[in-house]
């Protein structure tokens, strides 16, 4: 047993407690609050958010399928403006002092709304934004951004000069090669990545003959995509130079130490949270045990190098 | 923000429990009875589950990771009583769970029914179609504190009543419709609703099938009566995070919200759902 190990992360100029985060569209302050005190993660991240209001779709928006789930919510969200006024001071005075980060997850349906959504954003107290191009659930905007590199590239310049604030850009894995799009968006100034947003899939209700989302297609995450995102995650980490959050089916302190591994800087968890809502919390104890256990003294040293 | 500090949502009891199954029967084809005896956690008992609330209950299989929110019938002792079909491959394994079976379960969720809006009322019906029946025996128990409120229950089902007994027990009166005629009134709960006539005292609280609620709620406010809905949806965490299980009301477009069924239901207003998205 060696000592307690240091779970301090730093990248884009800031410093993280951990290298634990939620994962866009799975926390709720208000209601994941009631469960754990997610001050003590390393950061938090919103649901999408959208220069305006969106009504998201209609219901069934969730099917769960063998170790995972559809979800084609589509980013039902109150609008910047009222998650400035409303959501975010209540972020802000739950996490106090605590150093716990908040980013912001970016929503639109073109490169203005893009823009208009990250200039309200930007201005706000938040410590990071994450551009969302990778929602499979809205017609217009989301994948259709992330999935070309010369689109997925035109709405990170497009943002980047209106963001002061370091700018995430999480990426889909509905494409042939994740490095591409990657490489596309380094380019373009994205100061990190986070991967991979859900893959695309359907559910099929064999007794109503009928699709079981409203939306037919949904995102589909837990378990079952975790070997996908952590390849897609070790890729990406060698090919571009920017810092790499890692999520895709996170379940266990384990899991979480395998993406840093494969060289993600940071994990989130997201699923996990909505079969148990303190699991990032209860991962990240598990991360800290493992690391205890087997004498990592750091997050960097689980990384199996890039050479 | 609030007057209250943000700090103050904490509650670390809430969370999951563990609960082990003394009773497990089925008491019509394709609707089980599930009795649970819920542990302490540390030292924290189970808050009892107020009426219109539900359980999330997660299944002992690690391939189907979604809770099944299931809404609490009964309450006593420590006792849980859940009432669900086995309609899917997730309450079928429910269904097949041995007493003695042990499972984890989160605290009561949701916004039950108002039992002050019978306050002062000279009558509460409560109208149930089919496993919509189940979260009524809970408010009927609330119900029976207020004495001078009398409590009508009018129940539906397909074929086969269930929960009749327990209804008996605590209802003034209690009316019973099938599909098929096989017992009771021939119909459904709304057109036997119709058929024994509403008055100006009277209240009414509904669970059932959705196309149900939506004609109650068109007679109710036809009527001027005031009528509480309990919704069912499909939903993915089952406690306000992830927006999965929406309920269109009225102003969302303005509003640009929708509500949780979770979170801020399961329970509404009749008049304020908007039945045809």
């Amino acid at each position: 047993m060696s000592d307690e190990p240091y779970l301090g992360v730093a990248f884009c100029g800031l410093t993280f407690n951990n290298p634990v985060f939620t994962a866009s569209g799975t926390f709720s302050a208000r209601e994941s609050g009631r469960f754990y005190d997610f001050a003590k993660l390393g950061a938090v991240t919103t649901k999408g958010v959208s220069a305006r209001p969106w009504l998201g779709n209609n219901t069934p928006r969730i099917a769960e399928t063998r170790s995972g789930m559809l979800n084609a919510i589509g980013l039902e969200n109150p609008g910047a403006d009222r998650f400035i006024a409303e959501e975010l001071p209540f972020i802000r005075e739950y996490i106090g002092d605590s150093g716990a980060r908040v980013i912001v997850n970016v929503a639109g349906h073109d490169a203005d709304e893009y823009r208009e959504a990250a200039e309200k954003l930007d201005g706000a107290d938040v410590d990071m934004l994450e551009l969302n191009i990778s929602c499979p659930n809205i017609r217009e905007g989301g994948l259709a951004f992330g999935a070309d590199p010369r689109m997925a590239a035109e709405v990170t310049r497009v943002v980047r000069r209106v963001a002061r604030k370091p700018l995430i850009v999480k990426l889909t894995p509905n494409v042939t090669d994740i490095t591409e799009i990657a490489r596309a968006v380094e380019s373009e100034g994205a100061d990190a990545l986070s991967l991979i947003n859900t893959l695309v899939g359907m559910s099929i209700d064999a007794d109503r003959r009928a699709p079981l989302l409203a939306n037919v297609s949904g995102g589909l995450s837990g378990p079952a995509i975790k070997p996908v995102a952590l390849h897609m995650v070790y890729r990406t980490v060698r090919a571009v130079r920017i810092p790499v959050i890692g999520m895709g089916g996170i379940m266990s302190g384990v899991d979480a130490a395998e993406f840093l591994m494969a060289g993600a800087s940071a994990v989130a968890v997201g699923t996990a949270s909505l079969i148990k809502p303190s699991a990032p919390l209860d991962i990240c104890a598990e991360l800290e045990t493992f690391m205890a256990e087997r004498g990592y003294a750091n997050v960097a040293s689980l990384s199996l190098g890039t050479n | 923000m609030s007057e209250t500090s943000a700090r103050d949502i904490l509650r670390p009891e809430l969370g999951d429990f563990f609960a082990e199954i003394v009773r497990n029967e089925e008491v019509a084809a394709y609707v089980y009875r599930m009795i649970l005896l819920i542990n302490d956690k540390a030292g924290t008992p189970y808050p009892a589950p107020l009426p219109g609330q539900f359980v999330n209950v997660y299944l002992n299989d690690a391939g189907r990771l979604l809770p099944r929110p299931i809404s609490a019938c009964d309450w006593s002792n420590e006792r849980l009583t859940l009432v669900f079909g086995a309609v899917g491959a997730g309450t079928r394994q429910m269904a097949a769970y041995a007493e003695g079976t042990r499972l984890r379960v989160g605290a009561p969720e949701g916004c039950g029914f108002d039992t002050g809006a019978a306050r002062g009322m000279n009558r509460a019906i409560l109208v149930g179609g089919g496993l919509g029946a189940a979260p009524l025996l809970l408010l009927a128990d609330a119900l029976r504190g207020y004495g001078s409120c009398a409590v009508r229950a009018v129940l539906g089902f397909g074929s086969e009543p269930f929960l009749l007994r327990e209804f008996e027990e605590r209802c003034d009166e209690v009316f019973v419709a099938t599909d098929d005629g096989s017992a009771g009134f021939h119909g459904n709960a709304a057109d036997l609703l119709k058929e024994l006539s509403v008055s100006g005292g009277d209240s009414l609280f509904a669970c059932g099938p959705a196309p149900m609620l939506r004609v109650l709620s068109r007679f109710a406010g036809g009527q001027g009566i005031p009528l509480q809905v309990s919704l069912e949806e499909r939903m993915g965490c089952g406690y306000g995070a992830c927006l999965g299980c929406a309920c269109t009301v009225a102003g969302a477009e303005e509003t640009a919200l929708r509500r949780r069924v979770c979170r801020d239901g399961p329970v509404f207003n009749g008049s304020e759902v908007i039945w045809d998205v």
